[in-house]
């Protein structure tokens, strides 16, 4: 979970992505934080997240995310 | 069979009457014969067929297998059989529709593979979903999962799916009989001698395919909407007030929508994530710093969807630079946000209801001048057209054929479209006692039936989108 906090928080500084559940909607992350995220993840965890996962409820919070990587792992 | 036809009437009513009639649970087949009915009077039903069998077969196998491979095949021979009937090259005839139902088989074949939507273990089922007659011409692209909810369900007869049927179905005749067909010759005429009518012509030009495109496809697309819901099946929107966007990408948003969430999920989401792009974003962000350099592989994927967009429409260099076009604008506009953003610091207009009807303006111009790639055919051809607007006007007086009472009726019609696409008058509209309602769609049908075009040319009735 560390380093995909580590990930997140090169992206936007600002934000405490520990706490935060609402990136999408909230319009934290874009389309082009979610394509460097989805490189980021699959150099830190060997990790391929698939087009048909790229859907609001992955994106939502850290936790979500973490949650999908575990689960494609 | 033109969904403004007679013969098309007829059939609706007969299919409807058999619909019924049948017993609940073998309603679905009827619409599949009615389907291969329709097909059998409109284009080269064997091309449909060939699709059914070979969706089909693949489905199956990927349910066995799921393999990469075999929805590659699909997509390989498929593609390639749509690019080949478009491409003049090969001088194959364009089978009816083939762009729509390949696409809409395409995504079942790749939501089978993602596991999304259940596999179809009756072929004739699966025949229903790839040829249901009111979207196989001309869209919408359907998603299995939304479609088959209602598909193959023994609906019964209710006054509420009737109502809402029949009253798309005259709103979108209206909107193709009255304004569209009405206005398409003055744009045939002015489109084939571009040089007669250059400068303010030109012009007039554009603003008028804006309304004829509109009225045409989204007509055509209320009599499709209409006739499934006549049978109960409910058919995915397409438009959602296109010429009220703010900007180009949300007036894709808004225009074709079941085609633009298409290529979003099947080919633009796939090419931002997929290998090679994952290598590339991290590669992009060390040489080019984190924000360029991040922005770079969307900006890459953006433009392979819009050329591949373009290619759908038609494998003309006309339809590429359209698409080309579209993808340039979009990321142009995106470029510009931080600019944006410091001008709305400084200026506090931003939120202004004149600054707001500017960014409308402006979408709207700038779509007439990408759309124009469609008018005239040629990308020389549409240079010089757009570019004699910006040289000296002189109106000489050419006949466009939509003087006096036709230029007032096609000008009531865009008036009654935009008031019946706000708010306020829907809400009264169905707020009025059945009665009400159903004399004021009387109304429209005698509006329709007195001041209709019937048979422009020799193409009578025929609708724009169905040559994609």
């Amino acid at each position: 979970m560390d380093k995909l906090l580590s990930i997140l928080s090169g992206l936007h500084p600002d934000i405490d992505f520990n706490s935060h559940d609402d990136l999408i909607g909230g319009g934290v992350l874009d389309s082009f934080d979610i394509v460097t995220i989805v490189a980021d993840i699959d150099e830190a965890y060997g990790a391929a997240i698939p087009a048909e996962e790229i859907v609001p409820e992955n994106f939502h919070s850290a936790a979500a995310l973490f949650a999908l990587i575990e689960r494609l792992r | 069979m033109s969904f403004t036809s007679f013969e098309f009437a007829v059939f609706l009513a007969a299919l409807f009457a058999a619909y019924y009639v049948a017993p609940p649970k073998h309603r679905w087949s009827l619409l599949l014969l009615g389907s291969l009915v329709f097909y059998w009077f409109s284009g080269f039903i064997i091309y449909v067929l060939a699709t059914v069998v070979s969706t089909y077969g693949f489905s199956r196998l990927l349910e066995v297998k799921r393999s990469r491979w075999i929805a590659a095949l699909w997509l390989v021979l498929h593609i390639g059989l749509l690019a080949a009937v478009k491409v003049p090259f090969f001088g194959l005839l364009m089978p009816l529709g083939i762009s729509f139902y390949t696409f809409q088989s395409a995504g079942y074949i790749l939501d089978v593979y993602r596991k999304k939507t259940a596999v179809e273990r009756s072929p004739a089922k699966l025949a229903l979903f790839v040829s249901f007659f009111p979207q196989l011409i001309q869209g919408p692209i359907s998603r299995h999962g939304d479609l088959t909810k209602t598909l193959y369900s023994p609906n019964k007869l209710s006054s509420d799916n009737i109502a809402f049927g029949l009253r798309r179905i005259l709103w979108g005749v209206f909107k193709k009989l009255v304004i569209a067909d009405r206005l398409i010759a003055a744009v045939t005429l002015m489109s084939g001698d571009p040089e007669a009518f250059r400068g303010g012509y030109a012009l007039l030009n554009i603003l008028f395919y804006a309304v004829v495109l509109y009225a045409d496809f989204t007509g055509g697309i209320d009599i499709a909407i209409g006739a499934a819901r006549l049978f109960g099946v409910t058919v995915t929107e397409n438009f959602n007030k296109p010429f009220t966007a703010r900007s180009i990408a949300e007036y894709w948003r808004r225009w074709h929508i079941t085609m633009g969430s298409w290529f979003r999920d099947y080919l633009f989401y796939p090419l931002s994530v997929g290998k090679p792009m994952r290598r590339f974003s991290r590669l992009s962000r060390k040489l080019l710093g984190n924000g360029f350099g991040k922005r770079l592989p969307v900006y890459i994927a953006t433009i392979i969807t819009w050329f591949a967009t373009g290619l759908w429409h038609g494998a003309s260099p006309n339809f590429i630079a359209w698409g080309l076009a579209n993808g340039m604008v979009i990321i142009l506009s995106q470029e510009c946000q931080p600019l944006y953003k410091r001008f709305h610091a400084r200026f506090a207009f931003g939120g202004s209801w004149w600054y707001h009807g500017f960014t409308v303006a402006r979408t709207f111009i700038l779509m007439g001048a990408i759309r124009s790639f469609d008018i005239y055919g040629g990308v020389g051809t549409t240079f010089r057209a757009v570019g004699s607007i910006f040289t000296p006007w002189r109106f000489p007086s050419l006949d466009l054929g939509v003087g006096g009472a036709d230029g007032l009726v096609a000008l009531l019609g865009v008036l009654l479209l935009v008031i019946a696409g706000r708010e306020r008058p829907r809400r009264w509209f169905f707020a009025l006692h059945p009665a009400g309602r159903l004399m004021l769609c009387l109304l429209l049908l005698c509006c329709i039936l007195v001041f209709g075009v019937y048979g422009y040319g020799y193409d009578a009735g025929q609708f724009i989108y169905t040559r994609f």
